[in-house]
């Protein structure tokens, strides 16, 4: 009798502790950020000439400023 | 001893810094290594949303490749954001005039990836220019 008692106690125990773990061990994992800027041309790709000779020229002066990257 | 040691230690701090700078500083003009090599070897290429790609699928021995591709991405978008927002223009189509000079001045032969997403060789039939309506046209198609 005593011997039931102990093991109606115990496997309980057993599987609340499973369940403490199952909820203490993280879910969300973190991926590395090694994901490359996606491609997006869904875009107005007509450009009038007098906006393209401005935003080069700012481009000239990105270029410059920045060796190394393009 | 412990004399010995605090005299070592600031030498030790102001080399690590030191190195840490100098790391940062070969990091921010390094376009000649690495990245043109990847670029000779087609591994690389420009693209046409204006930032640089893989041709394939970098494998984990690219790892390195990859981190260094991201990292002058992130540094192109800031770019383009910053011409983008002087020029009350979106960062996309800046994005698509760079990538133009981009393919524009890349080698025959380096690897490029057009507006429809396709990866080829810059050759005489590829085009990479500006039409008479205004359109920007980088295409691995011949006309």
């Amino acid at each position: 009798m005593r011997q039931i008692a102990k093991i109606l106690w115990i496997a309980p125990s057993i599987i609340a502790v499973g369940f403490i773990a199952a909820a203490c061990t993280p879910t969300v994992q973190i991926v590395a950020p090694d994901k490359p800027i996606e491609i997006n041309l869904n875009i107005n790709m007509k450009i009038e000439q007098n906006v393209r000779v401005r935003v080069e020229r700012e481009l000239d002066r990105a270029n410059q400023a920045n060796p190394g990257i393009f | 001893m412990m004399n010995s040691v605090s005299k070592f230690l600031p030498k030790t701090i102001i080399g690590a810094v030191f190195a840490v700078f100098a790391a940062t500083a070969a990091l921010a003009v390094d376009n000649g290594g690495p990245v043109d090599t990847a670029i000779a070897s087609r591994i690389i290429g420009e693209q046409a949303n204006g930032y640089l790609g893989f041709v394939r699928t970098p494998t984990t021995a690219q790892a390195d490749l990859q981190r260094t591709i991201n990292e002058i991405n992130i540094r192109r978008r800031a770019v383009y954001t910053e011409v983008a927002t002087s020029q009350n223009e979106t960062v996309d189509r800046v994005a698509l005039l760079q990538a133009l000079r981009q393919i524009q001045k890349a080698a025959i032969g380096d690897y490029f990836r057009d507006t429809a997403n396709v990866w080829c060789a810059k050759s005489a039939t590829t085009r990479s220019l500006q039409a008479a309506d205004g359109t920007i046209v980088i295409s691995c198609a011949a006309q």
